[in-house]
């Protein structure tokens, strides 16, 4: 298993994370290849958002490391982790409201985001860029709408195209598609698999609709650790998987 | 453009404020130009409270360092050439100290004025912010410093005439302090400065950067992960915030010819604030009118009733943080608007309940 670890762009190596006494997660290895899709399902409380914390820096691991293209990242500030290129969207959309949909695009696209750099006017290939965004996430008619008057699907496009704006090699969505219609879902759908060829993209989500048009690998925490890795159709067939989503068992099967 | 109608107010307001020689008497106009000196001070606390989110208790600080670097200069001016100012001699210093020597330049002390504030500003955020301090925990450390320099300053009888204060001062720039018409030029100096710095910041906090400060202030932890480094924005939110107090600090000391202590203390900072809330802290213009307003309600009542004075105040406060979180502004633009978007949690309330 070590042998292919310099392939990975991300590489979770046998992290520990703790609160208060209690694992969150518990000697999670994950490792992500470059230009990869990558899913991570699991039960309410498995540990999913907190592998994402860990990820971008937010919270520290107990044991262990995260690597990102090689370099060790978990003892590196926010900011900086961010800077080398990855980036997570949250689970509650945090668009900047005050500011109009292109603003909030110019302003994660800027290449220089110090308090300094932030002053001068954007450069044409910044702008470029957020007109690209635009595009992408099919907000081009609502440039100028400021983003509290978004629709909550829109703002959650947004945000994903915030969070890309920087153009990051590793993009983090945790439940992109979180209270969304399924015709959005599946919009949101269509814009990851764009996404994917350019970014590293790893996403966290419930809705097994939504997985299946992913149509990626899987990989299922629980209870911290990482219990099976698979596609959608082999996960359904797995007695133990079907097991640990008892409670919530119809999430597994399909929908259609 | 709805904007444009506010700032169309401002400007008549300003002009009307650049006649007011012409249509006040000599005391009000005395008055004015002092509560004006001050509500550039109120302008720093719009910006660091209002925007970053910061509740510093301890603008004093920066407010007197720029009012001492002027008094020392103004000082040294009115003083013979060759001889000590007086209060030295009094407590029976015999050399200039080191630190007032290069003050009896012009050029030096006015420089002074701009950079003594900014830095230590800087210098204290770079400090609290590095280490990601929030909440009431800046307000606690604010305050702190600022009792720190005024027991430095009231215990240093030789070196800043301590509690007296430094006073007697004769000419600035070659003008006469006391000549006749030299009233009228300070008020219209005055007001030049708070339109600048009401411009100036206007201007500043439409762009990026105090969009960058709004994110910070509703949740710091996002612009964090956007790429964005919060300290260094709130470092340069609580410098600007430190700059406008001590221009605040210069000019209010040119106004009332002296600079002591007790009118840097714990009650004027917090007064600062106090008044910046009730005008409304995420509005500029509410900030600067809310100090304008109180404190000529304040010359009133206090010399009508001195020791209802603090009562009033305390009230009032309470009164802001518990009705009206964004000041009579926010109760303005309410009404504006018919559906007013959500609010985010008063700093001062979620200080508050993270303090418990
Ligand atoms: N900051 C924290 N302090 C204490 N416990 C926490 C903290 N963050 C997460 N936990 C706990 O860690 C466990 C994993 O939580 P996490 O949010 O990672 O789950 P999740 O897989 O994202 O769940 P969900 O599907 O509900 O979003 C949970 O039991 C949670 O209560
Ligand atoms: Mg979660």
């Amino acid at each position: 298993m070590p042998s292919d670890t310099h392939e990975a762009l991300l590489d979770v190596r046998d992290i520990t994370v703790s609160f208060d006494g209690f694992k969150a997660i518990t000697n999670l290895s994950l490792s992500v290849p470059k230009g990869s899709l990558r899913v991570l399902i699991g039960p309410n409380g498995a540990g999913k958002s907190t592998l994402l914390d860990t990820i971008i820096g937010k919270v520290r691991p107990d044991t262990g490391e995260v690597r990102f293209d090689g370099q060790v990242i978990s003892t590196l500030p926010e900011h900086r982790i961010a800077g080398l290129g990855i980036c997570r969207k949250f689970q509650a959309p945090g668009v900047l409201e005050g500011l109009s949909v292109r603003e909030n695009l110019l302003l994660t696209a800027r290449r220089d985001k110090g308090v300094l750099g932030i002053l001068k006017s954007p450069t044409r290939a910044e702008q470029d860029r957020a007109d690209e965004l635009l595009h992408l996430t099919g907000l081009t008619g609502r440039a100028d709408v400021p983003a509290a008057l978004l629709a909550h699907g829109e703002k959650q496009w947004l945000e994903i195209g915030m969070v890309v704006a920087a153009d990051p090699q590793l993009l983090l969505l945790d439940e992109p598609t979180a209270g969304m219609t399924a015709q959005e879902t599946a919009q949101t759908a269509a814009l990851i698999h764009t996404l994917a060829g350019r970014h590293t993209v790893l996403v966290i989500d419930h809705d097994m609709h939504f997985v299946e048009l992913l149509n990626a690998p899987i990989t299922v925490l629980h209870q911290g650790q990482v219990f099976r890795e698979g596609d959608l159709h082999t996960l359904r067939a797995d007695p133990d998987v079907m097991e640990i989503y008892l409670g919530r068992p119809r999430e597994l099967v399909a929908h259609d | 453009m709805k904007l444009s109608t506010s700032t169309m107010a401002v400007i008549a307001v300003l002009i009307a404020l650049a006649f007011a020689p012409l249509y006040l008497g000599a005391y009000p106009l005395t008055l004015l130009g002092r509560v004006l000196a001050l509500s550039i001070a109120a302008v720093g606390v719009m910006v660091v409270w209002g925007r970053a989110g910061i509740l510093s208790l301890g603008q004093g600080l920066f407010f007197g360092l720029g009012g001492y670097a002027l008094a020392m200069h103004l000082k040294l001016v009115a003083t013979p050439r060759g001889e000590l100012p007086d209060f030295m001699l009094y407590n029976g210093v015999e050399a200039l100290p080191w630190f007032w020597a290069p003050f009896a330049s012009a050029p030096f002390a006015l420089a002074m004025v701009l950079i003594l504030p900014a830095a230590a500003a800087g210098l204290v955020a770079w400090l609290m912010f590095r280490r990601r301090i929030t909440g009431v925990y800046v307000s606690i450390i604010t305050q702190a410093l600022l009792l720190a320099f005024v027991t430095w300053l009231n215990g240093s009888q030789g070196l800043t005439s301590g509690t007296n204060g430094v006073t007697d001062f004769q000419t600035f720039l070659g003008v006469n302090l006391r000549g006749p018409n030299v009233a009228n030029g300070l008020y219209w100096v005055t007001l030049l400065f708070v339109a600048l710095a009401l411009c100036g910041t206007a201007l500043l906090l439409r762009t990026p950067f105090g969009a960058i400060l709004t994110a910070i202030r509703d949740n710091e932890n996002r612009t964090r992960f956007l790429g964005f480094n919060p300290a260094a924005f709130k470092i340069a939110a609580f410098m600007l915030g430190g700059l406008l107090a001590g221009v605040s600090g210069a000019l209010y000391t040119l106004h009332l010819g002296t600079i002591s202590p007790a009118m840097i203390g714990t009650a004027f900072s917090i007064e600062l604030v106090v008044w910046v809330a009730l005008g409304g802290r995420a509005s500029l213009i509410g900030a600067a009118a809310g100090l304008v307003l109180g404190q000529l309600v304040k010359d009133r009542i206090s010399s009508a009733a001195p020791d209802a004075w603090l009562y009033v105040m305390g009230s009032l406060f309470v009164l802001v943080v518990l009705v009206m979180p964004q000041g009579v502004a926010g109760l303005l633009q309410g009404r504006r608007r018919p559906a007013p978007l959500p609010t985010p949690p008063s700093p001062l309330t979620r200080e508050v309940s993270d303090a418990v």
